[in-house]
């Protein structure tokens, strides 16, 4: 891959790999660190959609290689949540992810007492989630994965993908309540 | 949402609009230091390599070394003569050669 292809496809999809890496993973650093990684093994191993550019110059396939960066970054961020076990207080997943999520508190994190925008609102929502539940969301209901490919990505079978996703989203609506949001469907 | 008929319209939408905006936050990275980062970490993935392929060759060389010097020393037996008229000491002049190259190679 020559650098102006690097540069072009980095340019295309930095602002949402970094987005995810730091609201999934919830730390800065961290999140800077899973970038560069994600895109030096981008440059060092390059997935075979590239090879095609390379050979016939054609158009940037700028939509499946975020996709290769999206599940590359998603098992740095597993590899990095279960070395950390030991060290950090929180879990790629919680202990309480699998349990009913009507019966669970709605956030660990104590929520702020003014008023927050609908931005404000959604971050202070995601963060109640589980690292796993984060990534599990943000992949289906931003990025589209499918559940078929979320279980391949997490190990776990497209049935366990579709009740985790649910549980997700009832905390993440349940948080999103709390905080004074209202939707028409939740 | 692809696939998920269960999936919440209204809470994807919101996510969406939610990283649009999370996505115009900026970074650090560039591409000229990413392309200078993957070029050492493919210099320190070959130097890796080397070292692994210098370490076979170290050992093997002395392995045969150590055999071939053994079965020569072991007149008593018989085998050590016989060793060596059949070829015993091109192995240890081949062992030899082979350490002293992977000896080399470790400097």
């Amino acid at each position: 891959m020559d650098d102006q292809t690097f540069s072009a496809l980095f340019e295309g999809t930095r602002g949402v790999l970094l987005a995810y890496l730091r609201r999934a993973g919830g730390d800065e650093a961290l999140a800077e660190d899973l970038l560069q990684e994600c895109y030096i093994r981008l440059l060092n191993h390059p997935p075979r959609i590239l090879d095609a550019v390379s050979s016939a110059g054609g158009e940037l396939p700028v939509g499946p290689v975020r996709r290769w960066l999206f599940t590359t970054a998603t098992r740095l961020l597993r590899d990095h949540w279960r070395q950390d076990r030991w060290r950090s207080s929180t879990r790629w997943e919680h202990g309480d992810e699998d349990g009913d999520a009507g019966t669970q508190p709605v956030a660990a994190t104590p929520l702020p007492d003014r008023t927050l925008s609908g931005h404000e609102a959604v971050t202070v929502g995601f963060a109640t989630l589980s690292p796993r539940q984060r990534s599990l969301l943000w992949l289906a209901s931003v990025e589209e994965f499918d559940h078929m490919e979320l279980a391949r990505l997490f190990h776990l079978s497209p049935g366990s993908v579709r009740v985790l996703l649910h549980r997700a989203r009832t905390r993440m609506e349940k948080a999103l309540r709390a905080l004074g949001m209202e939707g028409a469907s939740w | 949402m692809v696939d998920d008929p269960a999936g919440n319209t209204e809470l994807d939408r919101l996510l969406k609009d939610w990283c649009a905006e999370e996505a115009k936050r900026p970074g650090r990275a560039t591409p000229g230091l990413l392309l200078v980062k993957a070029d050492l970490a493919r210099a320190d993935q070959r130097r890796a390599t080397a070292t692994r392929v210098e370490r076979w060759a170290f050992g093997l060389a002395g392995g045969l070394f150590l055999a071939a010097v053994v079965a020569t020393g072991c007149p008593s037996s018989g085998s050590g003569p016989a060793l060596v008229a059949s070829g015993g000491l091109d192995l240890i002049v081949l062992g030899g050669a082979g350490w002293c190259f992977s000896l080399a190679l470790r400097v």
